[in-house]
């Protein structure tokens, strides 16, 4: 193949400006390669441009009665009603939920042993006699707390 | 109805008018008719074809955005739909060719290269011609198919060839010249079967 062939979808796409389009044509007239193509392309298309089937008669009723007719799936459903933009939306804002959950509890547990750090140190602080055997857990120890009329 | 612009119908369509889905299909019926049968061939049912992309479509219809055109949407859809289909069903690509007796072969692929006398013996027998062309064709890879199809037959610009197959023009351009060569060896290939390997 030789350079001028490369302008042969440009020239069959009209798309050469005219010094090119002479080039190319001079070209042409010489180059069988090039000549086949265009010929056989020609050919192709005249013969699928003639083999048309004429549009069945009554078909935009009958498809539209089917459309209507048809009961939809859920999933189809579903997803006709979620249009792109706000699909998207939904989406960048799940994204950010969740980013912000796997903050959120970090922080809370910061909090929280800040919290139960104050409130063990405020515990130590008290007096609580040895009988009191029965405060096993943190909530036996709020009981008894509250039963003694201490806060902390 | 008759004149009302394309978003009304489908806003109507979506609202449960089944009139405006028919007069929307009436609308656009030719041209996905056209390109349905360019792309999939004698071989193919094409009013099944044309029906299940205007279902895909109105099933779609809530995620159409109605400040773009509608022709170009419903042509992606049926250009996906052909591409599916040919995906499916490679099998059926030799089908139209091996009905022709071999002298016929020979005979008809050495017209097609001659522009001159072709269209003189396409009137004369044109189911013939079609089914060498339709051989040629079925040969592509059903996206160099479809790009050459709605390029050189339905006569499209490259951006809408572009929209249609959901790439870029470059893309569009690119494959249109693909097919456009790949058909020129699929017929050397099979002119050369065909004992004429004298003409090229």
């Amino acid at each position: 193949m030789i350079p001028l062939c490369n302008l042969f979808d440009r020239y069959r796409d009209d798309e050469l400006d005219p010094e090119k389009r002479e080039q190319f044509e001079s070209h042409l007239a010489a180059c069988i390669h090039c000549q086949s193509r265009m010929s056989l392309l020609n050919s192709l298309v005249t013969i699928l441009k003639q083999s048309e089937v004429p549009v069945a008669a009554a078909l935009p009723e009958r498809i539209a009665r089917r459309a209507f007719g048809q009961a939809p799936s859920w999933d189809t459903l579903v997803i006709s009603w979620l249009k792109p933009a706000p699909a998207l939306t939904a989406l960048a804002i799940s994204a950010l939920a969740f980013v912000s959950l796997l903050f959120a509890p970090k922080l809370d547990t910061v909090d929280s042993s800040a919290e139960y750090d104050r409130l063990l140190n405020a515990v130590d602080s008290l007096i609580i006699p040895a009988s009191e055997t029965q405060i096993q857990s943190d909530e036996d120890l709020v009981f008894w707390l509250n039963q003694e009329g201490n806060t902390l | 109805m008759l004149d009302s612009p394309d978003a009304t119908l489908i806003s109507d369509t979506l609202a449960g008018d089944e009139g405006a889905f028919a007069e929307l299909v009436r609308r656009y019926q030719g041209a996905v008719w056209g390109t349905v049968h360019r792309i999939l061939g004698n071989s193919y049912d094409c009013e099944d074809a044309v029906q299940e992309v205007f279902l895909r479509a109105f099933t779609s219809l809530r995620r159409f955005d109605p400040r773009y055109p509608f022709g170009p949407w419903i042509l992606r859809i049926a250009a996906n739909y052909c591409i599916d289909q040919l995906r499916r069903k490679k099998s059926r690509k030799m089908q139209l060719w091996s009905e022709l007796r071999e002298g016929e072969q020979e005979h008809l692929l050495k017209d097609l290269s001659h522009d001159g006398g072709l269209s003189a013996v396409i009137n004369a027998g044109v189911q013939d011609y079609e089914k060498i062309a339709r051989m040629l064709l079925d040969g592509l890879r059903p996206k160099l198919k479809a790009a050459f199809v709605l390029r050189e037959v339905d006569g499209r610009e490259y951006n809408e060839v572009a929209m249609a197959l959901g790439t870029s023009e470059l893309t569009a351009r690119v494959r249109v010249s693909r097919a456009r060569a790949e058909l020129q060896k699929r017929y050397k290939r099979c002119l050369a079967g065909a004992g004429g390997r004298e003409l090229l």
